[in-house]
């Protein structure tokens, strides 16, 4: 059996996280291949709703990466996007998952090291879990979430009323 | 002032340079472009930056430099009206404000700007290694590259001095550092090449070359030079053989005679271009004189086969045997059908002494001698042989004599000293015996029964005279003559040219008996006929005859091509050139005694770890060692060595001149060690090894041994505050810097002691005295006011003892293991030639000349400066001037605005309505980036099946200009409606690809990337497959993505293109008629019934300049300017809008619409209730002072004692803050005291003086004037009693003892406190206020008179308390900032903007309270609230919606809907490859 590979999506902010992913590059240091990183405006834009679906359909860890405190680009979307990972980890534990499989982390864009030491220690934390049970079960899980397609709601350029 | 109201006569240009591209410049840049300005950034470096691209963290607040920095790097770069120079000096100013012709020179890159990538491969490939200036000397770096890695422009740049002096010192050009480079990183191979490029004879050279190279080798400065020699023996010997013959023959044909080094120099040149080449040689072994004249012991034969066996390889053929002059003659091989003949037949005759029995038997000739030997028919020698000579002949004479069994005595002229052979072959012979005697001169030799007995000698002294060779001349010693018994004596005295070959063509031959040729193209008299070596020099070195074989060939083929054979050559140096040909050898004879143990070492041949040893110790003088090596690998061809300086031409209305400065060079200060001790640091370099990404990814160590230091010093004020280097003034950042540093030290390892050794600590900016305490409290960082005064360097532990004393304690002792210098800004020559250039004056210490009430204006019309070049302040201060600088530029050059910028036109965007996603995705390989890692072609492959993908294709950079035409048409041809590049990363190339996407008629919003490159294929090179996996998986979320993105609409909102300021003080009035001048209307509000504010109290400044003429002159003017409308004794009462569009209401009930708000409301005076100030008429405060001294009698009896007390009400529990101007202010007062009266004693109490910037050199003419400056205690205020006389009583701090002092006069300095009317405004403009009730800026670093909330400003003491001059600047600032708002008509809004849906919002205000910006917005329309976000505020971060708990908001182009895209995307199961 071939060993497992966790999957894992990390939520990084332009301003700092995913700088540092980028710089983790230029300095061409090495990590394990199983991050994925999705880039959002600011970690404060990051809903409990995207890390629930990210585990409903089969990530077996997710990562929020945020500016350090008192760093973020808009004052404290970090801070906020820390409360809901907090709470986030209480919805997983809940829902019969490890809260380990779900971290919050800062640094500024020039650490880039950090970035990679984390992707590191969190790709062996969540091999060291195992895949997540939503996955092996083929169960479903459904906290907060909505249909992919449902765009109804949303809203069309600039035509919406404002 | 007076120049300010002046317009230029003609239309001025609306353009501006800035020189300098530091954080100064790039701000200044972006006001001036985003207003309607084109600028030039002018910048000397590769990349703009400046000194906070090195900063790791900013104090006080801890930001990451990099951070906050990069962004602004990114947007300069991608604005259209900014044209970034780097590399870049001015040369030349001419013409007049608003009208300047500038030149400036464009360094040559040696890089295509515009095919670089950036991708690096050049910098692996290069194997040079020099010290890294970006990390100070802490790392290395190679030639080619960035400075650092988020560099803008993104491109590499290689840095080449002169070339290194062993290259120019070696006769053939062979390239030393390039292979010495290459052999260093064990790239053997390309070593040999690089050899053989230039040098036919690589083997021989490696064993007898006389190595000029060694000679001007400059490690040999330090220690012994590199054994370049020994090198070379060893990767010729290593490497593969060299290269295969030239596939191109060509007809002609080329006869040279003599197989000696110039003639086979020629044939392998000529050989390599396909000429047939004969070489004519007369005895039957191939090799001239370097197998005839140089002994085997000193060049084995094989080495000479095997380097003639290559020319012969080559298709040269040799015909030994075959002299020319008898059957084969010159004209016979001319009419042959030779092209052309090159003589080099060499000196064969020995040159004879001319002195009596030379002819005896037992005399040999040295030439003759070795060349027997060495065709192995030796002479018989008897017991005793005396050589005569002191060159390279002589020795190999004497030691093959020393072979053949004889005593050997070596005779010389002169001293060993001047003795033309090489040491190491001196040496040689010593060690085989052969003895020397020094000073001796042969007068004739003495016969015995018809054979040689002995030479009859005499002394020789050297006299002070010089002869021809530059050697003292030597001069027989009359009486000294002796007999040296010998029964053989070789003369080896010099060769000469035997003419035998020139017997049917008439060469010319000149006075010393050589070949007669031109100096350039080695031609002789007759057509055809070429000579070069030693028959045409004289006996000379081995690489200089190669060198003229191939300046000989050159000739040839231009002869034959019947070119001009001269073009573009220079007559050579070697053979001309006699001076430097002396100064080679003299240089040769340096070499000192001890080196000469080190250079017999490698007889054997080094070992490839000896060898790559010993090449590491080349310095690479010239950085760049043109190995090529980087031209190889670079796959877009973007290298390019031969690119020259350029000049470029720019005109321009105005100059901004923000060229930043330099750091004390620490060395200066010798007693500290820097650069001979080596756990001595300074902070810049403290702060790179802080810095994750430094030298040592933020690991705090050593540089003596790479552990963690526990215990570390700060040494502050080193090159700052110090009359000794010249430097009087303070450097302003280095006390918060140096606090800083160790708080982030500190965070690193709490374990760590950390000692700051201070004079004052100047924390006199907003927040720094908090920063100070919390240092102080909670990081347990010690703070010692001591002068430090010698450092010692502990032998063994390398730790550091620090001699320091301090006014309580004296003298102690305290060791560190690391120890960090604090040094201070520095002006530098680049700087100084800046301001020659520009024509502006500089102040004793190099900084800028400017007065206070004008702050930014050099003293040249039109030229306005900002930053540390106009004085030493921290970053914000920075910001805020080039700001300022901007505005004025801006005022100057209002009638222009406009004229030079351009806006980008895109056809008109496609309808999407209803069309289904149709991707286009585009896979980079970024050459062998993306491509050696990831398998592009299988990602394409395998993508073309994604759901939504139309198109999908590999690039090999897909951000090249041919890539994105491709893309465009691509578009057009298959309808693809969204665009995903999987190549790098979006935050430097997202720009790129939505330009292309407009080009092609796409709205901006439907470009998305994956980023395949920076986090995949660069960060998991080892695993193939896993990145290839991985980087499919990041194009399935992009396409995911990007099916569902949408296209995004901004609305253009009309901009009301006039001012509020808010107060009408010196700041407000300022930006008002900043903003008037440039041709906005402002409103000024003003709650008093006058405007001027605090202005009416204050009378000079710390200049002397005069403030009231100054308010005077600003009141009129204000007044006067038909843009400006004032309200006096009004108040705003109601503000509403936006960014664009503001209504105001006055409290006269007049309603004002606005663009922009400048909240300028100043501060107000605290009067505190102490020191009996107001109970008693001796006790007054430092304004009320001030203004007595403006005024009439002082009224202090003769003799009388004036005292003043600092930080009354201030820095304490209820006022934490320093006030900032008070130090100043006291220095003020108290000069002028003494000025008036000299006989009154000027007393200032305090408890550290914050005279900071060029303030500090007022302090020192204070204490020069005779002020005294006492020191009083935290603990122990002073206090007042008047009983009858008023005394002041204080503990000395440094004595402990209570003093008392009876005074006359008790002047309080009392801080400036936030003005009453603050907390109103903030909740007014919704602007906030800080914890000490000043308004709180954007950003304390790079918006310091902005706030959060777009189009609202602030300037002066509403921000902190600050000196007028600041004051002015800031309030400049302010104006320039609005202006780029006022300057559009329209501002665009939405885009990347939350939205509500009404339909779901239950007005629970959760994201009013959210949103830092003011955004959303409770609206009651019909009888119902609902909210709304103005598009206008909202900054698109997405926090509101992510809050939002009836999931009402959208944040547009990250919609929930588009994540979760994303998501799914992710997690399925991959497909397979």
């Amino acid at each position: 059996m071939t060993e497992f590979e966790p999957r894992i999506l990390a939520l990084c902010c332009h301003y700092c996280a995913y700088g540092a992913a980028d710089l983790a590059g230029s300095m061409r240091t090495q990590y394990p291949p199983n991050v994925r990183i999705l880039r959002l405006p600011c970690t404060g834009k990051v809903d409990i709703a995207h890390i629930m679906r990210a585990f409903e359909q089969g990530a077996d860890g997710v990562i929020v990466a945020g500016c350090l405190e008192g760093g973020c680009h808009f004052q404290e979307g970090n801070l906020r996007a820390k409360r809901r990972v907090g709470l986030a980890k209480r919805i997983l534990e809940e829902s019969g998952l490890e809260r380990e499989r779900l971290e919050m982390f800062n640094l500024s864009s020039a650490m880039g090291q950090t970035f990679a030491e984390i992707a590191r220690d969190v790709t062996e934390r969540i091999r060291a879990l195992g895949p997540s049970p939503v996955r092996v079960a083929g169960c479903e899980l459904r906290v907060v979430s909505w249909e992919a397609s449902d765009d109804s709601s949303e809203t069309k350029g600039g035509e919406t009323e404002r | 002032m007076e120049n300010r109201t002046a317009q230029p006569n003609s239309v001025p240009t609306g353009a501006v340079m800035v020189c300098g591209g530091g954080i100064g410049g790039i701000q200044a840049a972006l006001d001036l472009a985003n207003s309607g300005f084109k600028v030039y950034l002018v910048e000397p470096s590769p990349s703009i930056g400046g000194r906070m691209s090195g900063l790791d963290k900013t104090f006080p607040t801890g930001d990451c430099a990099t951070c906050i920095v990069s962004p602004k790097l990114v947007e300069c770069a991608r604005n259209t009206n900014i044209e970034i120079l780097t590399l870049s000096e001015v040369e030349e100013v001419t013409g007049d404000a608003g009208n300047f012709a500038v030149t400036i020179r464009k360094k040559a890159r040696l890089v295509d700007e515009k095919k670089c990538n950036a991708c690096g491969d050049c910098e692996r490939a290069c194997p040079v290694r020099v010290p890294n200036e970006f990390n100070r000397g802490l790392d290395e770096r190679p030639a080619i590259g960035r400075p650092y890695l988020q560099a803008v422009p993104n491109i590499f740049t290689i840095m080449r001095r002169e070339q290194s002096p062993c290259a120019s010192a070696c006769p053939l050009g062979q390239k030393a550092q390039a292979y010495i480079s290459l052999i260093a990183r064990g790239k053997f191979d390309e070593a040999a090449a690089i050899i053989r490029e230039t040098n036919p004879l690589p083997s021989i050279c490696g064993y007898v070359c006389h190595r000029p190279c060694e000679a001007e080798c400059q490690r040999g400065r330090y220690d012994e030079p590199v054994s370049i020699r020994a090198l070379k023996r060893f990767v010729i010997q290593q490497a593969s053989d060299g290269a295969s013959p030239s596939t191109e023959r060509r007809a002609e044909k080329v006869a040279v005679i003599g197989s000696g080094p110039a003639g086979l120099g020629a044939a392998d040149w000529l050989a390599q271009r396909g000429y047939g080449v004969t070489i004519f040689e007369a005895l039957p072994v191939v090799g001239g004189m370097m197998r005839m004249g140089i002994p085997e012991f000193r060049l084995p034969r094989e080495v000479i086969d095997r380097d003639i066996a290559a020319i012969e390889a080559l298709g040269v053929q040799i015909r030994t045997n075959c002299a020319v002059g008898g059957e084969t003659s010159i004209q016979g091989l001319l009419s042959d059908g030779y092209s052309a003949v090159f003589v080099a037949a060499g000196a064969q005759a020995s040159s004879s002494l001319g002195i009596e029995g030379e002819d005896l038997p037992g005399v040999h000739a040295g030439l003759a001698f070795i060349k027997k030997a060495n065709l192995g028919e030796p002479a018989r020698l008897g017991r005793k042989a005396v050589v005569i000579g002191g060159g390279n002949a002589a020795m190999d004479a004497a030691r093959t004599a020393r072979r053949l069994g004889s005593d050997v005595t070596v005779l010389y002229r002169r001293t060993r000293r001047e003795m033309p052979a090489d040491p190491a072959e001196v040496q040689e012979a010593i060690v085989e015996g052969v003895r020397f005697a020094f000073l001796v001169n042969p007068k004739w030799f003495i016969g015995r029964d018809g054979r040689l007995a002995g030479v009859e000698c005499i002394r020789m002294a050297l006299s002070e005279e010089k002869d021809s060779s530059g050697r003292r001349r030597p001069e027989p010693v009359p009486g000294s003559e002796h007999i040296i018994e010998a029964d053989d004596a070789i003369v080896a005295i010099g060769q000469q040219v035997q003419p035998d070959f020139s017997r049917d063509v008439d060469l010319t031959l000149n006075r010393r008996g050589l070949l007669d040729v031109d100096p350039v193209t080695l031609a002789t008299n007759v057509p055809g006929v070429f000579a070069g070596g030693d028959v045409v020099a004289g006996a000379g070195t081995l690489s200089e005859a190669v060198a003229a074989g191939r300046r000989a060939a050159e000739s040839i083929e231009s002869f034959i091509r019947g070119e001009d054979m001269a073009a573009g050559r220079a007559a050579d140096p070697r053979l001309w050139d006699e001076e430097r040909h002396e100064r080679l050898e003299q240089a040769q004879r340096r070499f000192p005694i001890e080196r000469e143990r080190r250079l017999s070492l490698p007889q054997e041949g080094y070992t490839e770890e000896m060898a790559i040893q010993e090449a590491s110790r080349c310095l690479a003088c010239g950085v760049c060692c043109e190995c090529m090596e980087c031209v190889k690998v670079c796959q877009p061809k973007a290298i390019d060595h031969g690119q020259r300086d350029e000049l470029v031409r720019l005109d321009v209305g105005a100059i901004l001149a923000a060229p930043g400065a330099s750091e004390f060079e620490a060395r200066l200060r010798g007693e500290f060690g820097f650069g001979r001790y080596p756990n001595v640091v300074t902070n810049v370099q403290f702060e790179r090894m802080l810095s994750a990404s430094g030298p040592f990814a933020g690991q705090i160590q050593r540089p003596s041994d790479s552990e963690a230091p526990k215990r570390i010093a700060f040494i502050q004020c080193v090159g700052s505050r110090d009359h000794a280097t010249g430097r009087s003034y303070c450097s302003a950042f280095c006390c918060m810097a140096a606090i800083k540093e160790a708080v982030t030290a500190k965070e690193h390892d709490p374990g760590l002691e950390i000692a700051i050794f201070y004079m004052d600590i100047r924390a006199f900016g907003k927040d720094f005295d908090r920063y100070f305490e919390r240092a102080k409290d909670e990081y347990g960082i010690e703070f010692i006011r001591a002068i430090p005064s010698r450092l010692i360097d502990m032998p063994g532990s390398r730790n550091l003892r620090l001699a320091y004393v301090t006014s309580e304690t004296g003298r102690q002792e305290r060791e560190f293991d690391l120890v960090v210098l604090s040094v201070g800004l520095a002006p530098t020559d680049e700087t100084r030639r800046l301001a020659e250039k520009l024509g502006i004056e500089l102040d004793p210490c190099g900084f800028s000349q400017t007065r206070s009430l004008e702050p930014v204006a050099a003293s040249r019309p039109g030229i306005f400066v900002a930053g540390v070049f106009q004085g030493p302040k921290d970053i914000p201060e920075t910001v805020a001037q080039a700001s300022a600088a901007a505005a004025r530029a801006m005022e100057l050059l209002a009638p222009a605005r406009g004229s030079l910028v351009r806006e980008k036109s895109y056809p008109p965007e496609r309808d999407l309505t209803d069309a289904p996603p149709r991707v286009g995705l585009f896979v980079c390989h970024c050459g062998v980036n993306i491509a050696s890692v990831v398998d592009v072609e299988a990602v394409v492959e395998a993508a073309k099946r994604i759901p939504g993908v139309a198109y999908a294709e590999t690039s090999i950079y897909a951000c090249a200009d041919n890539s994105q035409e491709r893309i465009k048409s691509l578009i057009n041809e298959h309808d693809l409606n969204r665009l995903v590049v999987a190549s790098c990363t979006p935050r430097t190339h997202e720009a790129i690809f939505r330009d292309t996407a407009r080009e092609s008629g796409l709205n901006p919003y439907l470009v998305e990337m994956a980023n395949i490159r920076d986090q995949c294929s660069w960060v998991h090179a080892s695993d193939h497959e896993a990145a290839t996996a991985k980087a499919l998986d990041l194009v399935r979320m992009a396409v995911g993505r990007a099916c569902r993105l949408l296209p995004l609409t901004t609305e253009m909102l009309p901009v009301v293109q006039e001012a509020l300021v808010i107060g009408g003080g010196a700041a407000g009035l300022t930006a008002a008629l900043s903003l008037a001048l440039q041709g906005f209307k402002a409103h000024v509000v003003e709650k008093e019934n006058r405007l001027g504010g605090r202005l009416h109290h204050i009378y000079r400044t710390l200049a002397g300049e005069d403030v009231q003429s100054f308010k005077d002159r600003l009141i009129s003017e204000v007044e006067a300017h038909p843009n400006i409308s004032v309200y006096p004794g009004a108040e705003v009462v109601k503000l509403d809008g936006h960014i664009g569009s503001f209504t105001s209401e006055l409290s006269d009930g007049r309603v004002i619409r606005h663009g922009v708000t400048i909240v300028a409301t100043g501060g107000a005076p605290h009067r505190p209730d102490e020191y009996l100030l107001g109970r008693d008429e001796r006790v007054t405060t430092a304004y009320d002072l001030e203004e007595r001294l403006e005024g009439g009698e002082i009224g202090i009896p003769d003799g009388g004692t004036v005292l003043m007390i600092q930080c009354v009400g201030s820095r304490n529990e209820e006022r934490p803050y320093c006030s900032r101007v008070c130090c100043s202010a006291a220095v003020k007062n108290a000069l002028r005291l003494k000025e008036r009266r000299p006989d009154l004693n000027v007393i200032v109490l305090y408890r550290e003086m914050r005279t900071y910037g060029r303030r500090e050199q007022a302090y020192q003419r204070a204490r020069e004037a005779g002020v005294l400056f006492i020191r009083y205690d935290d603990e122990g205020p002073p206090a007042v009693s008047a009983d009858g006389r008023l005394t002041i009583s204080f503990v000395e701090p440094s004595t402990g003892r209570q003093i008392e002092l009876p005074v006359d006069l008790l002047a309080l300095s009392t801080p400036v406190a936030p003005a009453p009317d603050n907390e109103r405004i903030s909740e007014l403009a919704r602007v906030p206020l800080g914890a000490d009730g000043f308004f709180l800026e954007a950003h304390v670093k790079l918006r310091p008179v902005d706030f959060a909330s777009e189009g609202i400003f602030l300037c002066g003491a509403a921000h902190s308390p600050k000196p007028l001059e600041e004051n002015i600047s800031q309030a400049l600032a302010a104006a320039g900032r609005a202006a780029t708002i006022l300057s559009r008509k329209s501002l665009p809004v939405g885009g990347q903007v939350s939205v509500v849906d009404v339909r779901k919002c239950a007005s629970c205000l959760t994201c009013v309270k959210v949103c830092p910006y003011g955004a959303p917005v409770l609206v009651g329309r019909n009888g119902k609230t609902r909210v709304e976000i103005e598009a206008a505020k909202c900054m698109g971060c997405g926090s509101c919606a992510a809050q939002c708990p009836a999931k009402a908001i959208q944040l547009q182009h990250f919609l929930d809907g588009q994540i979760a895209a994303a998501i799914d995307a992710m997690a399925e199961e991959p497909a397979l490859l």
